[in-house]
């Protein structure tokens, strides 16, 4: 199967690094930490309620990456959409005992997806002309599927508790997942 | 062999998005194992969506220690997975011969079976968990120790330079102190570079101050007085009580008489109101009237 260049970006150069770390290379450990840590604490600090909290994320991450590089696999993303996922399970703990506490979790905090369109804050962020293209094709997807796309991809929440919380059922769910995922994929075109 | 179905592609998306979840998220990696190529395509477009909205996410700074933590948590945890190993090659090398089967009824197996499962948890918490606690208490008091003693060290630096400054100077007068009164046996110097105003005084034999109060260092003008700081020197530090002082303005107009060392409540006074402890005059040819740069 040939690689998407997205994929490209790092693919080969963090294969190497997550097979120096799976071997117990701390030098390799800190370079991964180097390039996705501002990445992984700037989600972690959206969602987390406090920046040590965040922090602790971040660690427990890392900590993973350590115990766990063997068990990455390419063929199913890449390293920076691994260590999203990792993040996202640890997140899922943190907004439960947040929510048992009563705070609410906001998809809305995630301004640089609902932020208007060619609003002067998509050039910043976006580190590429093809990012900037995907983040502004999730700003012209209706705010549910927008809400959606966020409480999965960011938030860590499972298909249960956004059905729960969306009032939709699981089948629907995951239709819209795959119409936002799909709209998105159309606006970038051959670029992706 | 593929057993591809329609709704597949519903959960590629739920997947890439890191949604699904129980029994149909095994379902769905066991057929993604049995390498359906129209899963497979699916899915990495949608990755590729999902690292690029990550990446497109503004950063954040996460606390300066916080790589030395991930790496010194690492290391811990190699340590400990080596320790886990230990055994098991040893195990390898020399096993013991397989004792004879011998009958014994099944109750007693459990108990036994038990009582082996206690016995390995306690034998891993003495080979295994013991020492590695004791090795990560050793590591931090070893990083206090450091860390007290960089401080430490940081004070001594940032003393040396102030005495370098001053001594560097070509205008540096240097005015003995004698004590008096309850304070005879005290005695000292200031040595006081007349281009910056900054002085060091080093002092011996003076008693350490009541709680409520420090010493205060003066330069004496025809008219009025300078403060030069207070201090509160230390018992027994001997060479030690050598300090830094520096006045906050310096106006020698009126001409310099010499110094004084007053004992004042503590939170520094405006003129000297205290008990003086030590005192120190210029020599003739140092006295001299003028602004002192």
């Amino acid at each position: 199967m040939s690689e998407s260049p997205v994929t490209d970006l790092h693919g080969e150069d963090e294969r190497a690094l997550l097979k120096r770390i799976s071997v117990g290379e701390e030098d390799a450990l800190g370079e991964l930490f180097d390039r996705y840590s501002g990445i992984l604490c700037g989600l972690a600090s959206r969602i987390a309620g406090s920046p040590d909290e965040a922090d602790d994320v971040v660690y427990d991450v890392f900590l993973q990456v350590w115990n766990r590089a063997a068990s990455y696999r390419p063929e199913r993303g890449s390293v920076l959409a691994w260590l999203i996922g990792l993040a996202r399970k640890r997140l899922a703990i943190s907004m439960r005992a947040r929510e048992e506490q009563g705070v609410v979790l906001n998809p809305g905090s995630f301004r640089l997806f609902s932020d208007p369109v060619s609003s002067p804050a998509l050039q910043a962020p976006a580190s590429s002309a093809l990012g900037a293209l995907a983040v502004d094709a999730v700003r012209r997807l209706g705010e549910p599927q927008r809400n959606l796309l966020i409480l999965a991809c960011f938030c860590g929440l499972g298909e249960e508790n956004i059905s729960a919380r969306l009032r939709l059922p699981v089948d629907r769910l995951r239709a819209d997942m795959r119409k936002s995922l799909t709209a998105i994929r159309a606006t970038l075109g051959e670029k992706l | 062999m593929s057993d591809h179905r329609p709704d597949h592609l519903d959960l590629c998306a739920s997947y890439a998005l890191g949604a699904l979840e129980g029994p149909s998220l095994k379902e769905f990696e066991r057929h993604l194992e049995s390498g359906c190529p129209d899963c497979s395509t699916e899915l990495e477009s949608y990755a590729s969506i999902v690292h690029l909205l990550a990446i497109a996410l503004p950063t954040a700074a996460s606390a300066p220690e916080l790589k030395e933590r991930v790496i010194f948590a690492a290391r811990v945890a190699q340590v400990a997975k080596a320790r886990l190993q230990e055994p098991e090659e040893r195990e390898k090398v020399v096993r013991p011969p397989r004792p004879r089967r011998i009958f014994i009824r099944k109750w007693w197996r459990q108990v036994l079976a038990v009582t082996a499962v206690i016995a390995a948890l306690g034998a891993a918490y003495l080979v295994v968990i013991e020492p590695l606690s004791t090795e990560i208490d050793d590591q931090a008091q070893y990083i206090m120790t450091q860390n007290r003693r960089i401080d430490q060290l940081k004070t001594a630096l940032e003393r040396d330079e102030d005495v370098l400054q001053v001594l560097q100077s070509l205008h540096v007068d240097v005015v003995p102190l004698k004590g008096s009164g309850l304070t005879r046996k005290a005695s000292g110097r200031v040595i006081w570079n007349r281009i910056s105003g900054s002085a060091l005084l080093q002092v011996f034999n003076l008693p350490v101050p009541p709680a409520d109060s420090d010493y205060q260092l003066w330069l004496k003008l025809k008219k009025g007085s300078v403060n030069f700081g207070a201090f509160a020197p230390e018992e027994g530090a001997g060479w030690g009580n050598l300090f830094a002082m520096q006045p906050a303005d310096i106006d020698t107009s009126s001409g310099v008489d010499g110094f004084i060392l007053t004992l004042e409540a503590r939170g520094e006074a405006p003129r000297p109101s205290g008990r003086v402890c030590l005192t120190g005059k210029l020599r003739e040819q140092q006295r001299f009237s003028g602004r002192s740069n």
